[in-house]
């Protein structure tokens, strides 16, 4: 279907032959740009007749450009697969994704009240465990998770909070905008969405002003309040610390980046040191004592004396003079437990539990392996669904049903079957579609967005996210290890 | 600031300033195979190494010396050595490829500029091979090399907060200087004596390869004598490369990061200050005739510029822990 230049009239011979003439819609998947008419829909009006006055060779020029200066400020990741030592770019669509402040709200409060069930529930399972107790979740199903941290229990965090920082990965479908997985460990992107954001507002400068868009940038210093919150002492000025595996860490450019905007030293296990139970950090001036630790090291590498006994990247003693509060960290360990993909289907039923509330965002429609009859419908549609490992993320150990081959899908079978309490299935999802660029004007390709809430003494959220993109035409794999990239997200006026 | 950081601060400086001594020892050769007899190439290339203190990588420096298809061959494969080979650590890709990772993993820590500067100056020369270069003017891309050190140390000049960082930044850079003139000047004194009958276009090199040829002129003479060149490279206190210059900055920095440590147990650049008291009391009393008395205080210099190291890691990079921390 062709998109008339004046967004009026689809079949308009006169139209003018330009960016979005061979732009196709699909009725199966919600466009976020343009209503099933074919017209934008109002807040993406603007936008539309922007790019139209843009020469489709300068849009890509200017995503070329784009491109050079990530690779410029090394604004890069790599992936774990990979044995080389590659820096690689996360691609960047230059076209922004715009959402409407009404639909944003709803996003902001259906965020806001998810995370603060998951942290009720946290402090529960890790003290009374009322919620297993009273049957709303098999015990089993937490107590054998694997990212359930025996070491938590007891532990009483200050207000509370066990995840200061959340990614939450949302989906949007006919139906409207869906949860898919929530980031409770060490959620990432959020460097990504700062850094789309520059580049895309010093090329689109004008239409960025015209449409006023929400600031995002106020992001690191919103993270530094956070964590500055969290310190076990009332200091004026604590010393906060983001704790790095690493260099050759996929994520390192990020840890780097958010030390930065915090203005905090970024550290890795070696710098730190545990002295009577306070954490020291090695400066050319001696040792100076910190107070709170953003970490970006797994649970089971902070502190080889609590936890993996051979961990290079952790602290020892780490975990101890967290358990004497001497220090905070965030997030705490074991939240792992709460983004644990079998637990992901009772999240609205743990929100009913503890705010007495019906969930604002929904999840997408999960059926849990480990029960006989989801197990049985998972076998019977897997070339309809997608399955996956409960306790994989980044989109390994995954099978797209409808584009894995019979031979794949029937070795995936016989695993189910082995451990069917580690696979969750969900039905192929219909993700929304936004426009790309390509070298052929603009195309329809599917995007998910991953906003970022965070929670110390109160509840924040920088109006935006990181937009992920599927940039293969068709590919629904939006990870940025596998072929994945990234657009800005403008949250704008109705 | 965090130890580990200064540590990486303090070899950017290092590396940096090799990638640019290196880029200049090969930029003189390079000229030197235009014009200069076969014996004057092969003495350059057996200074340079010893400077380096390295070896060719398979290639025997006396061999095929009458040969000069020979000599040109290798000419190729020495510079391809000292320019592109990964595993020569003093090459001048390596070098500026060791900088970059050091920055890369303390990039909170150098300001953005310091960091594009350095990281596309990397990006434009790393897919670059010498046969892409060679036939056209390979000095060209070692001048863009030494140019983009300079550039580098122009911004972290103007864009670093003073703090420890930019001290152990600069200290790199002043030791690394230091070790690198005093190394070529024993080298280059133990291939060509003082007291033999030399040829000018020797001491004229060495000045080349510091860049230093038209302040030389306009301080001493057009005339390059031997004894006027080794004072300038290794005394002058205005000449901002000679290992005096260098040294008093070291020293100057030392001070200042012990300023605020009077407790501090193992006061760092004691050396140091013994061989600036080398240039006060045994520089000038020398023998200037007698070159075994000028390379040892050269020497000296040198060791104590190499012992460096092992105080700076002592003080403030590795120190031990000790039983009370401050509160």
């Amino acid at each position: 279907m062709n998109i008339a230049s004046d967004g009026t009239d689809q079949n308009n011979t006169e139209s003018v032959k330009g960016l979005f003439d061979d732009y196709s819609l699909d009725t199966r998947f919600f466009d976020e740009m343009f209503s099933s008419d074919g017209k934008p829909y109002p807040h993406c009006e603007l936008l539309w007749k922007t790019l139209h006055q843009i020469p489709p060779d300068n849009l890509l020029k200017m995503q070329s450009q784009v491109e050079q200066s990530f690779r410029r400020d090394g604004i890069t990741f790599s992936v774990a697969s990979e044995t080389s030592k590659l820096e690689r770019i996360i691609p960047i669509d230059c076209l922004p994704r715009l959402i409407s402040m009404k639909d944003w709200n709803h996003i902001d409060s259906g965020l806001k009240q998810r995370l603060k069930a998951l942290n009720l529930f946290l402090h529960d399972i890790y003290n009374d465990a009322k919620i297993l107790n009273d049957g709303v979740i098999p015990i089993d199903m937490i107590y054998g998770c694997p990212q359930y941290r025996p070491e938590m229990r007891g532990i009483g965090l200050p207000q509370g909070v066990h995840v200061s920082i959340c990614g939450t990965d949302l989906v949007r479908d006919t139906d409207g905008f869906k949860v898919l997985e929530d980031n409770l460990r060490v959620p990432s992107g959020v460097s990504y969405m700062l850094a789309n954001r520059k580049a895309v507002k010093s090329n689109l400068r004008q239409l960025f002003r015209q449409y006023s868009v929400q600031s995002i940038e106020q992001y690191g210093a919103l993270l530094r309040q956070t964590l500055n919150e969290l310190a076990p002492y009332n200091t004026d000025n604590p010393c906060v610390v983001v704790l790095t595996p690493g260099v050759y860490n996929s994520a390192f450019y990020e840890h780097v980046f958010l030390a930065r905007e915090m203005g905090v030293e970024i550290v890795q296990g070696q710098d730190l040191l545990v002295h009577n139970g306070f954490v020291y950090m090695r400066t050319t001036s001696g040792l100076k004592r910190v107070d709170v630790i953003y970490r970006r090291v797994d649970d089971m590498y902070i502190d080889p004396l609590t936890f993996m006994p051979d961990s290079q990247l952790g602290v020892p003693g780490l975990f101890h003079a967290f358990r004497l509060g001497n220090i905070a960290i965030a997030n705490a360990p074991g939240t792992g437990v709460a983004d644990d993909k079998s637990v992901y289907t009772y999240v609205p039923d743990i929100i009913r539990y503890y705010l007495a509330e019906e969930p604002i965002l929904s999840n997408v429609e999960t059926y849990l392996c480990r029960n006989p009859d989801g197990l049985e419908y998972t076998l019977d549609n897997l070339d309809k669904l997608v399955v996956k490992m409960v306790g994989e993320s980044g989109g390994y150990g995954m099978l797209v049903g409808p584009h894995a081959t019979p031979e794949a899908r029937d070795e995936y079978a016989r695993e189910i079957r082995n451990d069917p309490a580690n696979f969750i299935a969900q039905p192929t999802l219909d993700l929304s579609r936004m426009p790309c660029l390509t070298p052929h004007g603009a195309a329809p390709r599917h995007v998910d967005l991953r906003p970022f809430v965070l929670q110390a003494k109160e509840c924040n959220i920088v109006p935006g996210g990181f937009c992920r993109v599927a940039l293969t035409e068709g590919s629904l794999v939006v990870n940025s290890s596998q072929g994945g990239g990234g657009k800005d997200f403008w949250v704008v006026m109705d | 600031m965090l130890s580990r950081n200064a540590y990486g601060l303090y070899w950017i400086g290092r590396y940096m300033e090799r990638a640019s001594f290196v880029s200049r020892l090969i930029i003189d050769q390079l000229r030197a195979i235009q014009d200069r007899p076969i014996e004057d190439i092969h003495a350059g290339w057996k200074r340079l190494y010893t400077t380096l203190g390295t070896q060719p990588v398979s290639v025997e420096l006396d061999q095929n010396m009458d040969e000069e298809h020979f000599m040109l061959a290798d000419v190729f494969t020495l510079t391809d050595d000292l320019v592109f080979e990964s595993y020569n650590p003093d090459a001048v890709l390596s070098c500026l490829a060791t900088a970059r990772e050091n920055a890369r993993q303390i990039r909170n820590n150098i300001t953005y500029e310091m960091w594009t500067c350095l990281n596309v100056a990397y990006l434009e020369m790393r897919d670059v091979r010498l046969q892409d270069i060679w036939n056209t003017q390979p000095e060209d891309f070692l001048t863009k090399a030494a140019l983009a050190v300079r550039t580098f140390n122009g911004v972290a000049d103007s864009t670093m907060y003073r703090d420890h960082g930019w001290l152990f930044l600069r200290v790199g850079i002043f030791q690394e200087r230091t070790i690198n003139i005093t190394s070529l000047l024993r080298s280059h004194i133990n291939l060509f004596p003082t007291s033999e009958a030399h040829r000018e276009w020797n001491w004229s090199s060495l000045l080349g390869i510091c860049e230093v040829r038209s302040a030389f002129r306009n301080q001493y003479s057009i005339k390059f004598n031997p004894h006027q060149v080794i004072e300038f490279l290794f005394a002058d206190e205005k000449l901002a490369i000679s290992a005096y210059s260098a040294l008093t900055k070291i020293q100057h920095i030392l001070s200042e990061l012990t300023a605020n440590h009077p407790d501090q147990k193992n006061r760092p650049g004691l050396q140091i200050r013994n061989a600036l008291a080398l240039f006060e009391d045994q520089w000038p009393n020398r023998n200037k005739q007698d070159d075994l008395q000028t390379l040892d205080i050269i020497n000296r210099v040198n060791h104590a510029c190499q012992l460096l190291n092992h105080d700076l890691e002592q003080n403030y990079f590795f120190y031990e822990i000790e039983d009370t921390p401050p509160a």
